[in-house]
């Protein structure tokens, strides 16, 4: 396993626990994703494997290394990347220094920093038009695009995605998800969440679903457990149910 | 009487020497708001001490020259370095540990430093107000009817070269560009491996420089005392209103308006009044601005 969360217990606030008990793994190599309803601890999840916050009880065991309460700039250095679910990038700093600072830990070597940000810009032509544009103006899509490609400049092992289409449009929800299924044929291993629930499974090669904090269970896609199984489809359920809806909305 | 002033301005070039008066007195004040929006920007934290940082520099480039007999100029050697030792000093007694809190603690705390300092300066330099006179403190540089004192050109000669430099670091090498996104996002900084802390502290060292540096060339012009920090915060306040936490270019701007506005101020309604024009643009600014003082700290940057 690549990534081993074991038993966590996360709290914002003394002795209101957020999760309870959470254990996923991740295998090398694959796309992962945690699934389950707003305030579930999806995100909360995501940034403590990240080191911005500190699990109460538990341990967290990246590539064979206890990693708990390391900071995330010395996690980056490990090979972890996490683009969180807000609006991340740096604003007054030009697309092209959103991305420098996104091989800040190659710095050193411009020759590797110029070559690696070649190969991202092959992913994300949109990106290539705006180069030399402060990153404060792109769309919203063209942020989250940015974000996605500055934190593949740290050259990770695994990167964390938390909800990569929150916000986006239908449209650009499509071409995000593109553009994370051009990453897995790169071999990437991804941890995904994401509120879009059919996009996230059909991506997705593991999946673990989790609520009021725990865990409810998961594992191979297409192996789950009868009982998880019916969970999600009562999901994806009520999700079509509500793109319907919206559709006659319009 | 307001008329008279007026009828003088229009005759005799008045006009120009008040603005360019005001405009030397500005890239001073832009210096002092440099620093201060440094240390906000990359911590969030307002220094209220910063004023102190200043005499500090000022006290430091006197007595090189009362004990060293070097020049205040070639004093900035000592004073940057000396602001960078108290700016650190001060960081790592006083502020890091609580600056995780919030910014209400930081506000307490350099409150705190602020009292400390100011008494341990009274109690060591006496309030005595001092100053350095050196063979071009009464020498002029006449431009036709414009005269302008050589001690306040080379303070705002110098003032204008550190904002330069200032400005080039931030934006031409990956240091000063991290420094910028430590401002505008510090998490997500650390998300791309950056070290947020430790360019936090090196922030906070670089506003104490330019305080400092402030302080020296203050010491250039005219006198000062122990007590007279708090007057640099207020001016720092009053830039900060007027552009926001923005680049170094329009804390330039600020500065020189602040300048100019001050010094037209002082001279309709008498010189004593100058902090008051201060003060009383910093009131209009806040009622004006609905959205307060630093509203935009979470868009803008050092
Ligand atoms: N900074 C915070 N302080 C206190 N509680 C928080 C904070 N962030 C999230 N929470 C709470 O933790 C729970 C899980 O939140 P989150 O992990 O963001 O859920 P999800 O990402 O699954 O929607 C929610 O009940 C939320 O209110
Ligand atoms: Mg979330």
């Amino acid at each position: 396993m690549l990534l081993d969360v074991r038993d966590i217990y996360v709290e914002y606030q003394r002795d209101i626990e957020i999760l309870r008990g959470v254990s996923i793994s991740v295998r090398e190599g694959y796309v992962s994703s945690v699934i389950g309803p707003n305030g579930a601890g999806k995100s909360t999840l995501l940034k403590t494997v990240m080191g911005i916050l500190k699990p109460k009880r538990g341990s967290i065991i990246f590539e064979g290394k206890k990693i708990e309460g390391k900071q995330p700039n010395e996690l980056v250095k490990m090979g972890l990347t996490y683009v969180p679910q807000r609006r991340s990038i740096f604003p007054q700093l030009t697309v092209k220094e959103n991305l420098e600072m996104g091989a800040w830990t190659l710095r050193k070597n411009e020759g590797e920093v110029r070559r690696r940000m070649r190969e991202v810009l092959e992913l994300f032509p949109s990106l290539s038009e705006k180069i030399n544009e402060k990153a404060g103006l792109l769309s919203g899509g063209q942020a989250r695009m940015l974000e996605i490609a500055r934190a593949l400049m740290t050259s990770p092992k695994l990167l964390l995605l938390d909800e990569p289409s929150f916000g986006l449009s239908p449209l650009m929800t499509n071409k995000v998800y593109e553009t994370i299924t051009d990453l897995k044929k790169t071999g990437i291993t991804i941890l995904l969440v994401d509120q879009n629930l059919g996009k996230c499974m059909a991506l997705s090669d593991y999946v673990y679903v989790i609520e009021l904090g725990s865990v409810r269970g998961g594992g191979k896609r297409d192996e789950m457990p009868a009982d998880v199984k019916e969970i999600i489809r009562r999901w994806l359920e009520a999700e079509e149910g509500r793109e319907v809806e919206s559709l006659s909305a319009d | 009487m307001v008329l008279e002033q007026f009828s003088l301005l229009a005759k005799n070039w008045l006009f120009i020497q008040v603005l360019v008066g005001g405009l030397l007195l500005g890239g001073v004040y832009a210096l002092v708001a440099a620093g201060f929006t440094m240390i906000f920007g990359v911590l969030k934290i307002l220094n209220i001490a910063h004023g102190e940082f200043v005499v500090l520099g000022s006290y430091v480039a006197y007595w090189v020259f009362i004990l060293l007999g070097i020049d205040p100029i070639l004093a900035i050697a000592v004073t940057l370095p000396a602001a960078a030792l108290y700016g650190f000093a001060t960081y790592f007694l006083a502020i890091e540990s609580v600056s995780r809190k919030g910014i209400e603690p930081t506000i307490v705390a350099s409150f705190g430093v602020l009292l400390i300092l100011q008494s341990s300066m009274l109690a060591a330099f006496t309030g005595d107000p001092r100053s350095i006179v050196t063979e071009f403190t009464g020498e002029s540089l006449v431009f036709g009817p414009v005269i302008m004192p050589l001690t306040k050109v080379l303070a705002f000669t110098l003032a204008v070269a550190a904002l330069l430099v200032l400005s080039l670091f931030l934006n031409k090498t990956q240091i000063g560009k991290a420094l910028r996104a430590v401002s505008q996002d510090a998490e997500a900084s650390m998300l791309m491996g950056i070290p947020a802390r430790a360019l936090q502290r090196l922030g906070f060292v670089i506003g104490a420089m330019l305080a400092g540096l402030t302080g020296n060339v203050i010491a250039m012009v005219s006198s000062f005392t122990p007590t007279l920090g708090p007057e640099f915060l207020l001016k720092s306040f009053v830039i900060l209103a007027i552009v926001g936490i923005g680049n170094v270019r329009e804390v330039v701007i600020g500065g020189l308006l602040l300048g100019t506005v001050e010094a037209f101020g002082s001279f309709f309604l008498g010189a004593g009044m100058r902090n008051v024009v201060a003060y009383g643009l910093l009131i209009i600014l806040l009622l004006i601005k609905p959205s307060g003082l630093f509203s935009k700290a979470e868009q803008r940057e050092v």
